[in-house]
């Protein structure tokens, strides 16, 4: 039991962390709560298609069907936040100042909602979809323990939605104007760090395989398999053995995303909603 | 290379240095397998009575360990020579 418990809070707590950061970000958004939960219910369901179809998936693309979806994902969620991050560029200060119950602030905080509820979705289907192939087998084979395996699956469901709660309570408690800068510090790092892994599943696959050569091996001072390497590779991207093309790519998203904010975020207003439509 | 009843069949495989490698994992169990290995920068779900392709990069000589994630007793080790 405490084993089938530990891989699937493994599992779920990257997931927990990233939908209690998108929370956090869209704490003074009316309805929120419909789209986020529309994001989690959309992800499982996904994921347990996907595990349904895991042979098969697997097949495509010679073999690499799973990498290469994975990349693929990720890819979404990378462009995803990053459209998010300079969207708040734009309308950031409108909201701030307390003026979002306007119209147009209204239809356009949907559209960011939309793409935060697609991160969720996409964060719970990759997560998810191990823990379903996980729990499948344990209570497709007829071993007698199979219950309390399937218990112990529960129960690390369970603390990964503790890690969520935790992480919005913890990310809750600084002041709404520092938690604006904080939120988007956390997404760009979060959008590179899933460019970073999408990066890594296009290597495995043969995709990519220029400047594949790892730059270091830090497994010795932070493991990624450890609690903390993994909420390190969750929040900033951490990997202890990144490939040249990794982290370029890394930085080349930090970079694009501090670009484009400055760029919309400087325009004047006025200009900025006549080309937002 | 094989997966069943929870172990690696053979346990320990060979492969030139220098070369891309091609791991073909058949799992011939009822429950999904998840090969991992840190040393060889892999891990991938395999399904249930499914087969798994996993692509290794040039690797130097040497000894590296693979397991199931999910099942930690079942381990195996490629050497590169």
């Amino acid at each position: 039991m405490l084993a089938a418990l530990i891989i699937v809070f493994r599992e779920v707590f990257e997931a927990g962390l990233i939908v209690g950061i998108v929370l956090a970000v869209t704490g003074s958004v009316p309805n929120r709560n419909r789209w986020i939960g529309g994001g989690v219910l959309a992800g499982a369901l996904a994921a347990c298609v996907v595990a349904a179809f895991a042979g098969a998936l697997s097949q495509l693309f010679a073999g690499m069907g799973q990498e290469l979806f994975n990349a693929a994902i990720l890819g979404v969620a990378v462009m995803m936040l990053t459209w998010h991050n300079v969207w708040m560029a734009h309308h950031g200060r409108e909201i701030a100042g307390e003026m979002r119950a306007v119209g147009q602030a209204v239809a356009d905080g949907t559209k960011s909602l939309l793409a935060l509820a697609v991160v969720v979705g996409v964060a719970v289907l990759r997560e998810g979809s191990e823990v379903a192939l996980f729990l499948y087998g344990v209570v497709a084979s007829d071993g007698g323990s199979a219950l309390s395996l399937a218990l112990g699956g529960f129960i690390g469901l369970a603390l990964g939605a503790g890690v969520c709660l935790l992480t919005y309570f913890g990310l809750m408690r600084i002041p709404p104007r520092a938690l604006f800068a904080t939120t988007t510090v956390l997404i760009t790092l979060l959008a590179a760090g899933m460019a970073a892994q999408a990066v890594a599943f296009l290597e495995r696959a043969n995709w990519l395989n220029s400047l594949d050569t790892v730059v270091w091996d830090s497994a010795w001072l932070l493991s990624e398999k450890s609690i903390a390497g993994r909420a390190m590779h969750t929040l900033i991207g951490y990997t202890d053995q990144p490939t040249e093309m990794q982290l370029l790519v890394y930085l080349a998203v930090l970079l694009v995303t501090f670009l484009l904010m400055r760029l919309t975020g400087s325009q004047p207003t006025d200009r900025a909603v006549a080309v937002g439509r | 290379m094989t997966y069943s009843r929870g172990q690696f069949q053979p346990g320990e495989v060979r492969a030139p240095a220098d070369t891309p490698i091609t791991f073909r994992v058949k799992n011939l169990d009822a429950k999904a397998m998840e090969f991992e290995s840190k040393s060889l920068r892999v891990e991938k779900v395999v399904a249930a009575n499914s087969e798994g392709v996993i692509n290794v990069r040039a690797l130097k000589p040497g000894r590296y360990e693979f397991y199931d994630d999910f099942n930690e007793k079942a381990r195996g080790a490629l050497t590169v020579q």
